[in-house]
Protein backbone atom coordinates (compact mmCIF):
# COMPACT_ATOMS: atom_id res chain seq x y z
CA UNK A 1 0.00 0.00 0.00
CA UNK A 2 1.12 3.28 -0.93
CA UNK A 3 2.62 5.13 2.46
CA UNK A 4 0.90 8.41 2.37
CA UNK A 5 -2.72 6.10 2.27
CA UNK A 6 -1.88 3.65 4.70
CA UNK A 7 -4.84 4.48 7.37
CA UNK A 8 -2.71 3.83 10.59
CA UNK A 9 -0.15 6.40 9.87
CA UNK A 10 -2.39 9.21 11.06
CA UNK A 11 -1.82 7.45 14.30
CA UNK A 12 1.85 8.21 14.48
CA UNK A 13 3.13 10.57 17.36
CA UNK A 14 6.15 12.45 15.97
CA UNK A 15 8.09 15.20 17.76
CA UNK A 16 7.87 18.67 17.68
CA UNK A 17 10.72 20.83 18.34
CA UNK A 18 13.81 19.64 20.16
CA UNK A 19 13.83 16.14 22.68
CA UNK A 20 13.00 17.17 26.01
CA UNK A 21 14.21 14.45 28.92
CA UNK A 22 13.08 14.18 32.88
CA UNK A 23 15.14 11.34 33.79
CA UNK A 24 14.65 8.54 31.21
CA UNK A 25 11.51 9.66 30.56
CA UNK A 26 10.85 11.16 27.23
CA UNK A 27 8.65 14.52 27.92
CA UNK A 28 9.27 15.76 24.34
CA UNK A 29 6.25 18.23 22.77
CA UNK A 30 4.54 15.94 20.54
CA UNK A 31 2.08 16.68 18.17
CA UNK A 32 -0.97 14.86 20.22
CA UNK A 33 0.42 17.31 22.80
CA UNK A 34 -0.09 20.28 20.48
CA UNK A 35 -3.44 18.97 19.98
CA UNK A 36 -4.51 18.58 23.19
CA UNK A 37 -2.95 22.27 23.77
CA UNK A 38 -5.15 23.36 20.60
CA UNK A 39 -8.25 21.95 22.54
CA UNK A 40 -7.90 24.02 25.70
CA UNK A 41 -7.19 27.11 23.99
CA UNK A 42 -10.16 26.45 21.75
CA UNK A 43 -12.12 25.61 24.25
CA UNK A 44 -10.70 28.93 26.51
CA UNK A 45 -11.35 30.88 23.63
CA UNK A 46 -14.96 29.88 23.15
CA UNK A 47 -15.96 30.26 27.12
CA UNK A 48 -14.08 33.01 27.09
CA UNK A 49 -15.42 35.17 24.51
CA UNK A 50 -18.75 33.55 25.61
CA UNK A 51 -19.06 34.49 28.46
CA UNK A 52 -17.11 38.24 27.98
CA UNK A 53 -20.45 40.52 26.76
CA UNK A 54 -22.53 38.90 29.31
CA UNK A 55 -25.61 40.34 27.34
CA UNK A 56 -29.03 39.99 28.62
CA UNK A 57 -29.85 38.62 25.67
CA UNK A 58 -27.17 36.34 24.32
CA UNK A 59 -25.74 36.45 21.06
CA UNK A 60 -24.49 33.77 18.99
CA UNK A 61 -21.68 32.78 21.21
CA UNK A 62 -23.06 33.27 24.13
CA UNK A 63 -25.95 31.38 23.01
CA UNK A 64 -23.83 28.30 22.82
CA UNK A 65 -21.95 28.71 25.72
CA UNK A 66 -25.00 28.60 27.64
CA UNK A 67 -26.72 25.63 26.30
CA UNK A 68 -23.27 23.58 26.71
CA UNK A 69 -23.55 24.88 30.58
CA UNK A 70 -26.88 23.83 30.71
CA UNK A 71 -26.09 20.52 28.70
CA UNK A 72 -23.81 19.49 31.46
CA UNK A 73 -25.80 20.69 34.46
CA UNK A 74 -29.19 19.38 32.92
CA UNK A 75 -27.12 16.08 32.50
CA UNK A 76 -25.46 16.13 36.11
CA UNK A 77 -28.80 16.95 38.05
CA UNK A 78 -30.57 14.29 36.66
CA UNK A 79 -28.25 11.76 37.04
CA UNK A 80 -26.07 12.28 39.79
CA UNK A 81 -28.65 14.81 41.94
CA UNK A 82 -28.24 18.06 43.00
CA UNK A 83 -25.20 17.29 45.25
CA UNK A 84 -23.17 16.46 42.07
CA UNK A 85 -23.34 19.94 41.01
CA UNK A 86 -20.41 20.54 43.21
CA UNK A 87 -18.31 18.34 40.43
CA UNK A 88 -19.72 20.39 37.39
CA UNK A 89 -16.54 21.54 36.78
CA UNK A 90 -14.55 18.49 36.51
CA UNK A 91 -17.66 17.16 34.25
CA UNK A 92 -17.62 19.87 32.11
CA UNK A 93 -14.28 20.30 31.46
CA UNK A 94 -14.27 16.67 30.86
CA UNK A 95 -17.20 16.96 28.55
CA UNK A 96 -15.28 20.16 26.35
CA UNK A 97 -11.99 18.64 26.40
CA UNK A 98 -12.91 15.47 24.80
CA UNK A 99 -15.50 17.11 22.46
CA UNK A 100 -13.05 18.95 21.08
CA UNK A 101 -10.57 16.56 20.84
CA UNK A 102 -12.61 14.21 19.39
CA UNK A 103 -14.25 17.00 16.73
CA UNK A 104 -10.61 18.79 15.52
CA UNK A 105 -9.52 14.98 15.00
CA UNK A 106 -12.15 15.12 12.58
CA UNK A 107 -10.21 18.08 10.31
CA UNK A 108 -8.22 16.20 7.97
CA UNK A 109 -4.47 15.88 8.92
CA UNK A 110 -5.22 16.96 12.52
CA UNK A 111 -4.40 14.33 15.03
CA UNK A 112 -7.05 12.45 17.13
CA UNK A 113 -5.74 12.49 20.58
CA UNK A 114 -8.76 10.41 21.99
CA UNK A 115 -7.73 7.69 19.65
CA UNK A 116 -4.98 7.02 21.75
CA UNK A 117 -5.33 4.49 24.61
CA UNK A 118 -3.25 6.26 27.34
CA UNK A 119 -4.84 9.14 26.59
CA UNK A 120 -8.18 8.04 27.38
CA UNK A 121 -7.15 5.61 30.07
CA UNK A 122 -5.67 9.06 32.15
CA UNK A 123 -8.96 10.67 31.59
CA UNK A 124 -10.77 7.89 32.68
CA UNK A 125 -8.38 7.07 35.88
CA UNK A 126 -9.15 10.78 37.03
CA UNK A 127 -12.25 9.99 37.01
CA UNK A 128 -12.03 7.43 39.03
CA UNK A 129 -9.78 8.60 41.59
CA UNK A 130 -11.95 11.60 41.68
CA UNK A 131 -14.54 8.82 42.34
CA UNK A 132 -12.46 6.94 45.14
CA UNK A 133 -11.29 10.20 47.15
CA UNK A 134 -14.69 11.31 47.21
CA UNK A 135 -16.57 8.46 48.22
CA UNK A 136 -14.10 7.51 50.87
CA UNK A 137 -14.25 11.05 52.00
CA UNK A 138 -17.87 11.75 52.08
CA UNK A 139 -19.20 8.09 53.22
CA UNK A 140 -15.89 7.18 55.37
CA UNK A 141 -16.30 3.26 55.04
CA UNK A 142 -20.27 3.22 54.47
CA UNK A 143 -18.73 3.56 50.95
CA UNK A 144 -17.85 -0.11 50.77
CA UNK A 145 -21.29 -0.83 50.60
CA UNK A 146 -20.88 -0.74 46.89
CA UNK A 147 -19.60 -3.97 46.94
CA UNK A 148 -21.66 -5.31 50.24
CA UNK A 149 -25.17 -4.83 48.87
CA UNK A 150 -28.21 -5.66 51.32
CA UNK A 151 -30.49 -8.63 51.04
CA UNK A 152 -28.29 -11.21 50.00
CA UNK A 153 -27.17 -13.69 52.47
CA UNK A 154 -23.76 -13.77 53.53
CA UNK A 155 -22.21 -16.86 52.25
CA UNK A 156 -23.63 -15.77 48.80
CA UNK A 157 -21.99 -12.21 49.42
CA UNK A 158 -18.54 -13.74 50.52
CA UNK A 159 -18.19 -15.98 47.87
CA UNK A 160 -19.93 -14.45 44.63
CA UNK A 161 -21.20 -11.08 44.86
CA UNK A 162 -18.56 -9.04 46.41
CA UNK A 163 -15.54 -10.18 44.08
CA UNK A 164 -17.88 -9.93 41.28
CA UNK A 165 -18.80 -6.58 42.40
CA UNK A 166 -15.24 -5.37 42.89
CA UNK A 167 -13.95 -6.47 39.88
CA UNK A 168 -16.86 -5.00 37.86
CA UNK A 169 -15.60 -2.06 40.10
CA UNK A 170 -12.48 -2.24 38.81
CA UNK A 171 -13.73 -2.81 35.21
CA UNK A 172 -14.29 0.41 34.88
CA UNK A 173 -11.90 2.74 34.13
CA UNK A 174 -10.87 0.17 31.54
CA UNK A 175 -14.18 -0.02 29.90
CA UNK A 176 -14.46 3.34 30.27
CA UNK A 177 -11.34 4.15 28.26
CA UNK A 178 -11.74 1.29 25.61
CA UNK A 179 -14.92 2.71 24.69
CA UNK A 180 -14.17 6.29 23.57
CA UNK A 181 -10.51 4.88 22.14
CA UNK A 182 -12.10 2.34 20.22
CA UNK A 183 -14.54 4.54 18.63
CA UNK A 184 -12.77 7.34 17.52
CA UNK A 185 -10.09 4.83 16.66
CA UNK A 186 -12.21 2.60 14.44
CA UNK A 187 -13.92 5.74 12.67
CA UNK A 188 -10.64 7.11 11.78
CA UNK A 189 -9.42 4.48 10.22
CA UNK A 190 -12.81 3.49 8.11
CA UNK A 191 -12.52 7.16 7.22
CA UNK A 192 -9.58 6.91 6.06
CA UNK A 193 -9.69 3.57 4.37
CA UNK A 194 -12.99 4.65 2.55
CA UNK A 195 -11.22 8.01 1.42
CA UNK A 196 -7.77 6.11 0.47
CA UNK A 197 -9.96 3.74 -1.84
CA UNK A 198 -11.60 6.57 -4.00
CA UNK A 199 -7.76 8.28 -4.41
CA UNK A 200 -6.41 4.81 -5.01
CA UNK A 201 -9.37 4.07 -7.49
CA UNK A 202 -8.82 7.13 -9.12
CA UNK A 203 -5.24 7.06 -9.53
CA UNK A 204 -4.87 3.49 -10.36
CA UNK A 205 -7.64 2.74 -13.03
CA UNK A 206 -7.47 3.56 -16.49
CA UNK A 207 -10.22 5.88 -18.84
CA UNK A 208 -14.04 5.15 -17.65
CA UNK A 209 -13.29 3.10 -14.81
CA UNK A 210 -12.01 5.62 -13.23
CA UNK A 211 -15.96 6.34 -12.75
CA UNK A 212 -16.04 3.71 -9.67
CA UNK A 213 -14.19 6.11 -7.13
CA UNK A 214 -16.99 7.69 -6.69
CA UNK A 215 -18.55 4.60 -4.91
CA UNK A 216 -16.06 4.48 -2.04
CA UNK A 217 -16.28 8.67 -1.69
CA UNK A 218 -19.74 8.39 -1.48
CA UNK A 219 -18.72 6.41 1.55
CA UNK A 220 -16.58 8.69 3.27
CA UNK A 221 -18.88 11.85 2.50
CA UNK A 222 -21.08 9.43 3.97
CA UNK A 223 -19.42 8.55 7.38
CA UNK A 224 -18.21 11.99 7.68
CA UNK A 225 -21.35 13.33 9.63
CA UNK A 226 -21.73 9.95 11.18
CA UNK A 227 -18.46 10.39 12.60
CA UNK A 228 -19.59 13.70 13.68
CA UNK A 229 -22.64 12.23 15.54
CA UNK A 230 -20.04 9.71 17.24
CA UNK A 231 -17.31 12.49 17.92
CA UNK A 232 -20.27 14.48 20.36
CA UNK A 233 -21.85 10.74 21.12
CA UNK A 234 -18.64 9.76 22.90
CA UNK A 235 -18.55 13.16 24.82
CA UNK A 236 -21.41 12.59 25.68
CA UNK A 237 -21.50 8.87 27.18
CA UNK A 238 -18.23 9.70 28.62
CA UNK A 239 -19.38 12.32 30.80
CA UNK A 240 -22.81 11.01 31.43
CA UNK A 241 -21.16 7.51 33.02
CA UNK A 242 -18.62 10.11 34.96
CA UNK A 243 -22.20 10.93 36.39
CA UNK A 244 -23.59 7.85 37.20
CA UNK A 245 -20.33 6.64 38.89
CA UNK A 246 -19.87 10.36 40.87
CA UNK A 247 -23.40 9.30 41.69
CA UNK A 248 -22.20 6.46 43.40
CA UNK A 249 -19.58 7.65 45.12
CA UNK A 250 -21.99 10.53 46.73
CA UNK A 251 -24.80 8.10 47.50
CA UNK A 252 -23.86 4.24 47.48
CA UNK A 253 -25.75 1.74 47.98
CA UNK A 254 -27.74 2.19 45.20
CA UNK B 1 -27.91 45.72 28.55
CA UNK B 2 -25.75 46.49 25.18
CA UNK B 3 -28.82 47.21 23.15
CA UNK B 4 -30.77 49.54 25.18
CA UNK B 5 -35.00 50.09 24.33
CA UNK B 6 -35.89 53.55 24.63
CA UNK B 7 -39.72 52.28 23.24
CA UNK B 8 -40.11 49.70 26.34
CA UNK B 9 -40.02 50.76 29.99
CA UNK B 10 -39.14 48.86 33.40
CA UNK B 11 -42.58 47.53 33.40
CA UNK B 12 -43.32 46.23 29.72
CA UNK B 13 -39.25 44.75 29.87
CA UNK B 14 -39.76 42.52 32.67
CA UNK B 15 -42.74 41.47 31.15
CA UNK B 16 -41.57 40.73 27.68
CA UNK B 17 -38.58 38.69 29.44
CA UNK B 18 -40.83 36.48 30.79
CA UNK B 19 -43.11 35.98 28.34
CA UNK B 20 -39.49 35.11 26.25
CA UNK B 21 -38.43 33.12 29.24
CA UNK B 22 -41.84 31.01 29.02
CA UNK B 23 -41.09 31.01 25.20
CA UNK B 24 -38.05 29.26 25.47
CA UNK B 25 -39.10 27.17 28.08
CA UNK B 26 -41.99 26.00 25.83
CA UNK B 27 -39.64 25.41 22.55
CA UNK B 28 -36.99 23.54 25.07
CA UNK B 29 -39.64 21.06 26.31
CA UNK B 30 -40.85 20.80 22.81
CA UNK B 31 -37.78 19.24 21.07
CA UNK B 32 -35.11 18.80 23.68
CA UNK B 33 -32.45 16.63 22.06
CA UNK B 34 -33.50 12.48 21.80
CA UNK B 35 -29.77 11.58 21.59
CA UNK B 36 -30.48 8.20 22.99
CA UNK B 37 -32.62 8.24 19.42
CA UNK B 38 -29.75 8.42 17.62
CA UNK B 39 -27.65 6.61 18.92
CA UNK B 40 -25.87 4.17 16.55
CA UNK B 41 -25.69 0.62 16.77
CA UNK B 42 -21.68 0.94 16.87
CA UNK B 43 -21.87 2.90 20.12
CA UNK B 44 -24.30 0.49 21.73
CA UNK B 45 -22.44 -2.61 20.37
CA UNK B 46 -18.71 -1.19 21.36
CA UNK B 47 -20.00 0.35 24.87
CA UNK B 48 -21.31 -3.52 25.76
CA UNK B 49 -18.28 -5.41 24.09
CA UNK B 50 -15.76 -3.10 26.60
CA UNK B 51 -17.94 -3.46 29.91
CA UNK B 52 -18.04 -7.07 29.05
CA UNK B 53 -14.12 -7.74 28.50
CA UNK B 54 -13.10 -4.94 30.85
CA UNK B 55 -13.75 -7.64 32.97
CA UNK B 56 -12.87 -10.36 32.18
CA UNK B 57 -9.21 -8.62 31.51
CA UNK B 58 -9.29 -7.19 34.90
CA UNK B 59 -10.39 -10.24 36.37
CA UNK B 60 -7.53 -12.12 34.71
CA UNK B 61 -5.00 -9.60 36.20
CA UNK B 62 -6.13 -10.42 39.63
CA UNK B 63 -6.14 -13.70 39.13
CA UNK B 64 -2.37 -13.30 37.97
CA UNK B 65 -1.29 -10.96 40.31
CA UNK B 66 -2.46 -13.29 43.18
CA UNK B 67 -0.71 -16.51 40.86
CA UNK B 68 2.37 -14.28 41.34
CA UNK B 69 2.60 -13.60 44.46
CA UNK B 70 1.74 -17.47 46.39
CA UNK B 71 3.17 -19.39 43.08
CA UNK B 72 0.15 -21.01 41.76
CA UNK B 73 0.43 -20.52 38.54
CA UNK B 74 -2.45 -21.47 36.27
CA UNK B 75 -5.06 -21.72 39.16
CA UNK B 76 -5.76 -18.24 40.04
CA UNK B 77 -5.51 -16.46 36.75
CA UNK B 78 -8.53 -19.56 35.45
CA UNK B 79 -10.31 -18.08 38.69
CA UNK B 80 -10.13 -14.98 37.74
CA UNK B 81 -10.88 -15.41 34.25
CA UNK B 82 -14.07 -17.42 35.89
CA UNK B 83 -15.32 -14.72 37.96
CA UNK B 84 -14.22 -11.82 35.19
CA UNK B 85 -16.75 -13.79 32.72
CA UNK B 86 -19.52 -13.60 35.76
CA UNK B 87 -18.23 -9.90 36.33
CA UNK B 88 -18.62 -9.36 32.89
CA UNK B 89 -22.38 -10.52 32.55
CA UNK B 90 -23.45 -8.31 35.50
CA UNK B 91 -21.59 -5.45 33.57
CA UNK B 92 -23.87 -6.13 30.65
CA UNK B 93 -27.03 -6.61 32.30
CA UNK B 94 -26.10 -3.41 34.44
CA UNK B 95 -25.42 -1.38 31.48
CA UNK B 96 -28.97 -3.43 29.29
CA UNK B 97 -30.87 -2.11 32.30
CA UNK B 98 -29.57 1.68 32.49
CA UNK B 99 -30.17 1.68 28.71
CA UNK B 100 -33.51 0.92 28.75
CA UNK B 101 -34.25 3.29 31.38
CA UNK B 102 -32.92 5.96 29.76
CA UNK B 103 -34.99 5.69 26.20
CA UNK B 104 -37.71 4.49 28.66
CA UNK B 105 -38.90 8.24 29.86
CA UNK B 106 -41.24 7.04 32.56
CA UNK B 107 -38.71 5.44 34.69
CA UNK B 108 -36.89 8.17 36.37
CA UNK B 109 -33.73 6.78 37.51
CA UNK B 110 -33.16 8.38 40.64
CA UNK B 111 -34.93 12.11 40.98
CA UNK B 112 -35.55 12.50 44.61
CA UNK B 113 -32.63 11.77 46.10
CA UNK B 114 -32.49 11.51 49.75
CA UNK B 115 -29.59 12.98 51.28
CA UNK B 116 -27.38 10.92 52.79
CA UNK B 117 -24.10 11.98 54.90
Amino acid sequence: MADPLDPIKQFEIHRMGSELKIGNFDVSFTNSAFMMVVAVALISAFMFFGTSKKALVPGRFQSIAEISYEFIADMIRSTAGKDGLKFFPFIFALFMFILFANMLGLIPFFFTTTSHIIVTFALAMMVMTTVLVVGFWKNRLKFLKLFWPSGVPVLLKVLLVTPLEIISFLSRPLSHSVRLWANMLAGHIMLKLFAGFAIMMFAGLAGAAKVGAIAPFAMTVILTPLEILVAFLQAYVFTILTCVYISDALHPGH
Amino acid sequence: MKKPQQSTSNQDEGDALDALGDKIKAAQTAHSPDIEQERTGWAVGIRYASDFSAAVIVGGLIGFGFDKLVNTMPWGMLVGIIFGFMAGTRNIVRTAKEMSAETDPGQDLQEDETDIP
